[in-house]
């Protein structure tokens, strides 16, 4: 219960055949196999989850939203039309609960002063960028892993991060974020470029680091 | 360079999103029990499974193809003849069950909207199904008339 989680049925690598197979494990799991569901839990509890990690920047928020993700897919599986791949499906799933938590605990309101600090000025930037082990990992620019980009993303300002995570991770419109967020899309593409700026000072930082070495 | 680094942290944006980031326990048996704990207190699952949509879907267009092949000018040979054999013909989808397939249609597929009611193509087939059963409707009025 306590180990790691058991996330090694992962999609085929051949996407014909992951969508086939989650199709026919949608089509059980809607007429009731807990089963079924269970491996649909198991080939996407991984994305789903280092979505809401990216989210909610917080591990203990990211699973109980992971876990609310699943139990929503639950009783709206059959709303899922087969069209696109399921683990997109899941994706909107956990970004439209992320979005009613978000509203509810006003943390709006605390993203836009975020998103207001964050134009101030790129002092924010560089300050981000200066935090010791922004790169932790060793990364360097040409033998970039996911891992560093994800600690990367981890240390961006809350408002940049989520412009990010939804725009360049999750493959979200500015409109789109736009809409989600109750900002304009002058806005999220301001701090769109700014995460992308910040993520490269990063990286960088952390490429000079293991040069000097 | 810029273009280049940045191509390379696309491609590894989408990377995390595919690999993803495994929980550090298994979620599943608390995910199993909060279902079973709202199926117990009588909250069910919404909206019909997506392929009895498909298969009223499919009936409706089947159906609404075939009454539009059948409408005078309305296939591709142009205006078909008038007389016997076209009321024949125009009055065989009500013959062969063709009304009472729109009905179940309309009947699952009004009640996908109603759990659904924000879904636009629901409404538009919803809509389409309405349209085609007047057609029908209308036809075989026609048809009632010219028969008698």
């Amino acid at each position: 219960m306590n180990g790691p989680d058991r996330t090694d049925q992962r999609p085929d690598h051949c996407p014909e055949a992951a969508f086939a197979a989650d199709l026919a494990l949608c089509e059980r799991a809607v007429a009731g196999d807990r089963a079924a569901f269970e491996q649909i839990y198991r080939r996407h509890a991984a994305r789903v989850h280092g979505l809401c990690l990216r989210l909610t920047g917080d591990r203990t928020e990211a699973e109980g939203l992971v876990q609310d993700t699943f139990v929503k897919a639950w009783f709206s599986l059959a709303g899922y039309a087969g069209q696109g791949h399921l683990g997109g499906w899941l994706g909107r799933v956990a970004v439209n609960l992320w979005r009613d938590r978000f509203r509810a605990r006003n943390r709006g309101a605390r993203l836009l002063e975020r998103l207001a600090e964050e134009a101030a000025g790129d002092e924010a930037v560089r300050t981000a960028a200066a935090v010791p082990g922004a790169a932790a990992g060793g990364g360097v620019i040409p033998l970039l892993l996911a891992v560093d980009l994800e600690r990367a993303v981890a240390r961006l300002p809350e408002g940049g991060r989520t412009v990010y995570v939804l725009h360049d991770v999750e493959g979200y419109t500015h409109r789109e974020i736009a809409d989600l967020l109750g900002v304009a899309v002058g806005t999220v593409k301001a701090h769109l470029h700014r995460a992308r700026r910040l993520l490269r000072t990063m990286l960088s930082e952390g490429r000079e680091a293991a040069h000097g070495a | 360079m810029e273009r280049e680094r940045d191509s390379r942290l696309d491609r590894l944006a989408a990377k995390l999103r595919d690999e993803g980031v495994a929980p550090e326990r298994d979620l599943w048996p608390e995910i199993d029990a909060a279902i079973t704990r709202r199926e117990r207190a009588g909250l069910g699952r919404k909206s019909l499974p997506w392929w009895r949509m498909a298969g009223a879907a499919a009936a409706v267009l089947i159906l609404a193809v075939g009454i539009g092949t059948m409408l005078p000018g309305g296939g591709p040979e142009g205006p078909a003849p008038a007389g016997p054999e076209v009321v024949r013909m125009t009055t065989e989808p009500a013959e062969t069950g063709g009304m009472a397939t729109l009905d179940r249609a309309l009947e699952q597929l009004e009640e996908a909207l109603a759990a659904d009611p924000d879904n636009l193509s629901l409404s538009r087939l919803v809509l389409m199904v309405h349209k085609t059963r007047s057609e029908l409707l209308r036809r075989n009025l026609t048809t009632g008339l010219r028969v008698g």
